[in-house]
């Protein structure tokens, strides 16, 4: 006879139907909000530069040109113009590809590194787990957007640094979400099974202990795109972003900000965008947790 | 009880002690301040003169040394900028940060209490409605954004309310309202959520079976329970003002603490940082251990022994 040593991959295949059967649910409205900004993002460089001006491309015959219905507009600058002339709407996109590849590559870097030690800390146990929990509970009592500007602003703003802070600030959640699942995970029957048929360490992590966790990681993460937008657009905000003259969108509203009785369109189109985005993925955000890990509700 | 006391005593201490040599030792990673303070062309020796001034010579160990014993001992140093001893810098910036977080703080229970009751009561109606848009707006909306928004529509359109500086009571509002209503989007969903929880429970049950006035068992019986984990929520909500006070501050030019740590950090005044980070980390963590003794006090049921 036989024994089988797979672990039960229901836990994967479950949520498929469950996504399934929870889709009409899905906010289908912020979900297509995610969606158009994600693609216009992604295809900046085919948009700006030939359907839409250059996103730095300087044209002052153009300043401070409002809006497109307003008087004084152009149909060539439907979101207006800043103080050089530039494309509002150009700026904009190309600063969506700019913020949310911030908080993507943060989060993932976020998930990755605390749900390896989350693993490591539940499944080892021991002094391990404690050195590693004494750290996740350190960095959840800092003033995490103080220390992030600290950071940033004495190593130098830059794309890789301001990526790298956002994940330091983060990563903390997903060890302590991770540990508390494997605790529970690993006193299951095939991970006895996995040890009595020899099975490293390493094979019992990876293979038997991570898929029936990585759906929590999931809804952590998307739960986490939205604040990872908002601290990045204030850490630009304040300077301390992904240095000018890449705009961001937090970048675009601190040039709005000294303007605000002349040209108002330029703080209020993008914090309107990083409203409309965050909101959106707060939306979608919950209801990926309600469809994959409805007791995750503390989040 | 006591040795639950001790352990997150220590713990806290413990947690102030990493900060402080984080923030330390981040602040020194990119050279020295003489490169933002001095002009470019000053000559050597007076970047030496200036360095040995404030004992940036030393080695990096040994500043930390200084540093660290003197501020056990309330001395934060000399601020490097302004020439005037830390602690003195920060005093009165710190109380016109708090006044602003107590008026903000007032504005979010105030408005977040009331509706994230009614929400609750109301279940799907109108009021969960509005109170839900309220909080998902707080939630979504940076609070530089919505900072820059009221000045656009309260004093730059409609003139009738001050848009930058601290004075008069109308000073307060605009700021008031941009923190608040971020602490308020959390606050209301609790409330919310373990209102919801506590109407279920028998005790209410029973009181309505008494007899007792509905007003009497929404907002006395009920709402005693559920604030319980709101209480949780202050220490969390400290880190969103602090958070927010420094983009808040910052648009409003409210001469807090959180616009000291920004020109600080512009200027890489040491000091001043270190100083200001250690102070509000402190205040947090002295915050959550209250907030862990006092949950211990207000639900029984929360055993103080585990560690």
């Amino acid at each position: 006879m036989q024994l089988t040593m797979r672990p039960p991959l229901g836990n994967i295949k479950i949520p498929l139907q469950r996504l399934a059967a929870v889709f009409p649910r899905l906010p289908k409205l912020s979900a297509a909000v995610i969606l158009a900004v994600v693609l216009t993002a992604a295809g900046a460089g085919l948009l700006t530069g030939h359907v839409l001006p250059a996103a730095n491309q300087i044209d002052l015959r153009f300043r401070y040109a409002p809006p497109w219905p307003l008087a004084g507009s152009s149909t060539a600058h439907l979101l207006g113009t800043d103080r050089l002339g530039r494309d509002m709407l150009s700026r904009m996109i190309v600063g969506a590809q700019n913020s949310l590849a911030v908080a993507l590559l943060a989060i993932t870097f976020a998930a990755a590194v605390g749900t390896s030690l989350g693993l490591v800390a539940g499944y080892l146990g021991g002094w391990v787990d404690s050195l590693i929990m004494r750290c996740v509970d350190i960095m959840m009592s800092f003033p995490a957007i103080l220390v992030a500007l600290v950071f940033v602003v004495t190593i130098g703003a830059s794309f890789v640094m301001v990526v790298a802070t956002l994940a330091l600030l983060l990563w903390a959640q997903y060890a302590r979400l991770v540990r508390g699942q494997v605790l529970s995970v690993k006193e299951r029957d095939f991970v006895a099974l996995a040890k009595v048929a020899g099975s490293s360490t390493y094979r019992i992590i990876a293979v038997h202990i991570l898929p029936n966790l990585i759906n929590s990681v999931v809804v952590l993460a998307t739960l986490q795109i939205g604040w990872g937008i908002v601290v990045e657009s204030a850490l630009s905000f304040l300077g301390a972003g992904v240095p000018p003259p890449a705009p961001t969108w937090g970048n675009l509203v601190a040039e709005g900000r000294d303007v605000l009785d002349q040209a108002w369109w330029i703080a209020v189109c993008p914090g309107l965008a990083i409203m409309l985005v965050v909101l959106s993925f707060n939306l979608v955000g919950d209801w990926v947790r309600d469809a994959l890990d409805p007791t995750l509700r503390q989040l | 009880m006591w040795t639950f006391l001790m352990t997150r005593v220590l713990q806290s201490l413990f947690t102030l002690w990493v900060v402080s040599v984080l923030v330390f030792f981040a602040a020194r990673l990119t050279g020295s301040p003489d490169l933002a303070l001095l002009p470019p062309d000053a000559l050597p020796e007076h970047r030496q003169a200036f360095k040995q001034a404030y004992g940036l010579d030393k080695p990096i160990l040994v500043q930390y040394w200084r540093w660290i014993s003197r501020a056990v001992q309330g001395d934060l140093g000399q601020g490097i900028q302004h020439k005037i001893a830390v602690s003195e810098l920060i005093g009165p910036r710190l109380v016109n940060s708090l006044k602003l977080a107590t008026v903000a703080i007032t504005l979010a229970v105030c408005l977040a209490l009331p509706l994230g009751v009614v929400a609750a009561v109301q279940r799907g109606r109108l009021w969960d409605r509005i109170a839900m848009v309220i909080g998902l707006g707080g939630q979504s909306m940076p609070s530089f954004w919505l900072a820059l928004m009221l000045v656009l529509v309260f004093a730059v359109w409609l003139r009738v309310l001050p848009a930058t500086g601290m004075g008069t009571w109308k000073h307060f509002i605009l700021p008031g309202i941009t923190m608040g209503w971020f602490i308020s989007a959390g606050i209301m969903r609790l409330v919310r959520s373990s209102m919801l929880e506590v109407l279920d429970a028998e005790f209410i049950k029973l009181a309505r079976v008494k007899g007792l006035a509905e007003r009497s068992v929404i907002w006395k019986h009920a709402l005693r329970n559920a604030f319980i984990p709101v209480v949780t929520f202050v220490g969390f909500m400290f880190g969103i003002i602090i958070a927010s006070s420094i983009t808040t501050e910052t648009v409003f030019v409210w001469p807090g603490l959180g616009r000291l740590v920004f020109e600080a950090l512009m200027a890489r005044d040491f000091p001043v940082i270190q100083g200001v980070v250690l102070i509000w980390s402190a205040i947090i963590i002295v915050l959550n251990l209250c907030v862990d003794l006092t949950y211990g006090l207000l639900d029984p049921r929360v055993r103080l022994t585990r560690s």
